[in-house]
């Protein structure tokens, strides 16, 4: 009962809010990953039956989210979303959350976490990604980022030197 | 017996001077090239000749060549000015030569800070080039200077309005009303103006540091802000399990200045798993830099608005398309392709907003205002060619390091030479030719060109040693020793450069012939032939990734 209760009241508060939500709001989100880069290559570490995985560091450069209203006191509730790491089965790191804002004269917000971790990622070809999203909750208002690279990571070699001419 | 006229010689050699003198003039005419009106250039008819280009970033050198291929008149960017190397969105459909010309410089040209296009010969077989004057190569940086100076000025006058004395702050913090919206940014001002010494909050106005406050160290009324921003604001996060909770209250505040696409800067504190608010600088800053920016951008051939035009439907989904690379998947891409309407623009790189593609159901007028709240994007008419620009381009990389246009149509023509994948040659000339950052810059359309930066140091001990390249190029492998291995590793960053005696270098074209790719394997090795770093630095370029849009 107290859930439902507490639901209903989550609902309706929500609507209210949305019911002061500029209709010309603009989000912007930005996403930037530096790691891996498209030259750094990892030597495998792990192996996992006949898989070897490496662990690979991610980390988030300059993504942000942002929110410009302009008049004072409009208000709105803003979800935000910055992951850094997801992709192709990796478990990145992510900073998610949320928080009614609302506006003065200068009509600004912005989110920037400084995000970073280590995931294990399998051998071959792979591609890192930072991405950034905000929306206001049940609405068509968002906006979306995604950047993408590409990295290596290649099977141990045997022994410490050989390799080149 | 006639009488010699005692001046004829004279008379004699002030003709020869005069004649000479003409001469000199008519050849210095033919040599010279002399800026030209928008009335000129439509009076060469070879100008009235249509040209077509569509693409969502093109150099002006590469503008320049494709009007000469389609009509015939020698038309270049010079480069010596930096002309040929700025990138520009160009969507033009059987529109005279000479519009788009002169809406070239009317795209780029303000009062002060002109573009020209200049000719030498005389019309019919005249030769034209487009340079940006000396005003017009200094603008962005006079523009920079100006935007933060009006921001520190702003925040001096902010700091000194909102400032409270004690017995002030005592007396409101008996006040149990919340902090009001109206008095937040001032008190925010006030928290970062006392708890930072002035060369801090220099560093931090000017961009170069963040600052970190502890909130158990603010002063009471510090607190105060923070708590009742925290029960304002009922912020949530995602735990590591999915759930959400409350955000913790916060422990710590960071203060920075951050410009997004704006063209001035705005002074934000965050708090915790907040986010933060802008204290200074914000909207009124930069819609009053954008109004100061399109008041110098319009020009006396210019028109502010064309209603019959900005009132039509702009097209549901895209009716053109530019030629273009990620990241220009963007709002000013999508504005070109469903109009008809010809336009040049000068767009921010950067990528789609999902909330943006509504806009393209409205009109043109109410989709350049919404590129105007989103980008602070300013537009005007000349000879019924659309111009978009928008008042943060000169911050943009671009202005910042701009990237050589003959040393990118260098390596377009080798990619083109070599089934579209760049030669070895073509690599070691980019990143000799180009810096760090304007490698990043030209990664924009070409994403390998970022995979240069860590190992130019390498590709630069292949242009100093001939043989050493050639022995790579023919074999595929080559080692560096010593003082030079250890030049050749200076840009990795990621190993000790002073351990390295060699290096070794592996160059192949591998994959079939439709997923060819280019691989440049470098290894580092110490005195005892221990591979360094856990890092391999390799180098692959997909054949797709060939750097222009034909």
């Amino acid at each position: 009962m107290n859930v439902f209760r507490l639901r209903t009241f989550m609902a309706l508060l929500l609507l209210a809010q949305c019911a002061f939500v500029r209709a010309d709001l603009t989000l912007t989100a930005y996403a930037a990953v530096n790691r891996p880069t498209h030259n750094e290559a990892f030597t495998a570490t792990i192996q996992v039956g006949s898989l070897w995985y490496a662990s690979v560091p991610f980390r988030s450069i300059s993504s942000y989210v942002r929110a410009d209203g302009g008049t004072p006191n409009s208000s709105a509730y803003v979800s935000w979303a910055i992951m850094v790491g997801y992709e192709e089965g990796n478990q990145g790191v992510a900073s998610t959350g949320g928080a009614t804002i609302e506006f003065d004269g200068e009509g600004k917000f912005q989110r920037t976490p400084d995000i970073s971790g280590s995931a294990d990622v399998s051998v071959g070809e792979k591609h890192s990604s930072a991405s950034a999203e905000i929306w206001v909750p049940n609405t068509q208002n968002r906006a979306y980022d995604k950047a993408t690279d590409v990295f290596f990571v290649l099977m141990p070699q045997q022994g410490g030197g050989g390799g080149g001419a | 017996m006639a009488r010699k006229d005692p001046s004829a010689p004279l008379a004699m050699a002030l003709a020869i001077c005069t004649a000479i003198t003409a001469a000199a003039a008519l050849t210095a005419t033919a040599d010279r090239y002399d800026p030209v009106t928008d009335k000129e250039l439509a009076s060469d008819a070879r100008l009235a000749r249509p040209v077509s280009v569509e693409c969502a970033r093109i150099y002006l050198g590469d503008l320049a060549e494709r009007m000469t291929a389609q009509t015939g008149e020698a038309i270049s960017a010079d480069e010596t000015s930096g002309a040929s190397d700025l990138r520009i969105m160009a969507s033009v459909r059987e529109v005279p030569a000479w519009r788009v010309m002169a809406g070239v410089t009317g795209l780029l040209s303000y009062r002060l800070a002109l573009w020209q296009w200049e000719r030498k010969g005389e019309p019919g077989a005249a030769e034209y080039r487009l340079v940006r004057t000396r005003g017009a190569q200094s603008w962005p940086h006079a523009l920079r200077e100006r935007a933060q100076s009006e921001f520190e000025r702003l925040t001096s006058a902010r700091m000194r309005d909102t400032f409270r004395t004690p017995e002030q702050w005592t007396e409101r913090l008996a006040d149990p009303t919340p902090v009001t919206i109206e008095e937040r940014a001032g008190w925010g001002l006030q928290v970062f103006a006392a708890t930072l010494p002035e060369d801090a909050q220099k560093a931090v106005l000017r961009g170069e540091a963040k600052a970190r406050l502890t909130v158990s160290r603010l002063p009471p009324w510090g607190k105060r802000l923070v708590e009742d921003l925290y029960n304002r604001m009922r912020p949530w996060r995602t735990l590591p399990d999915g759930s959400t909770a409350p955000a913790p209250f916060p422990e710590d505040l960071v203060a920075y200045t951050s410009h997004g696409r704006d063209p001035t800067p705005t002074l934000f504190i965050e708090m915790g798993d907040m986010g933060g608010y802008g204290y200074v600088g914000g909207d009124p800053l930069a819609v009053a830099f954008r109004n100061h920016v399109a008041g110098a951008w319009l020009g006396d051939a210019d028109v502010p608005e064309h209603t019959a035009l900005e009132t039509a439907k702009l097209a549901a989904t895209a009716k053109h398309e530019l030629a273009k690379h990620p990241p220009l998947d963007h709002p000013w891409v999508a504005l070109a392709e469903r109009t008809d309407v010809p336009l040049l623009a000068l767009a921010p790189v950067g990528r789609a907003s999902r909330s943006f593609a509504s806009e393209g159901a409205g009109t043109l007028g109410g989709y350049l205002r919404a590129l105007g709240r989103r980008d602070y994007a300013i537009h005007k008419w000349r000879h019924g060619l659309l111009l978009v620009t928008y008042a943060a381009w000169f911050r943009d990389e671009q202005e910042l390091h701009p990237c050589s246009w003959p040393v990118v149509r260098r390596l377009r023509e080798a990619c083109r030479s070599n089934s579209g994948l760049p030669t070895l040659g073509a690599l070691v000339r980019v990143a000799v030719d180009l810096t760090p950052e304007q490698l990043d810059v030209l990664s924009d359309d070409w994403a390998p060109a970022k995979s240069l930066i860590p190992i130019r140091s390498t590709l630069e001990a292949l242009d100093r040693d001939p043989e050493l390249h050639r022995q790579l190029r023919d074999s595929g492998k080559a080692t560096i020793k010593g003082p030079a291995a250890r030049r050749a590793a200076a840009s990795i960053g990621s190993i000790a450069i002073s351990a390295v005696e060699r290096v070794s270098l592996a160059v192949r074209t591998v994959g079939a012939d439709g997923d060819r790719q280019l691989a440049f394997d470098v290894l580092f090795y110490d005195k005892s032939g221990n591979r360094l770093g856990g890092n391999l630095p390799r180098f692959a370029i997909h054949r797709p990734w060939a750097p222009h849009p034909d």
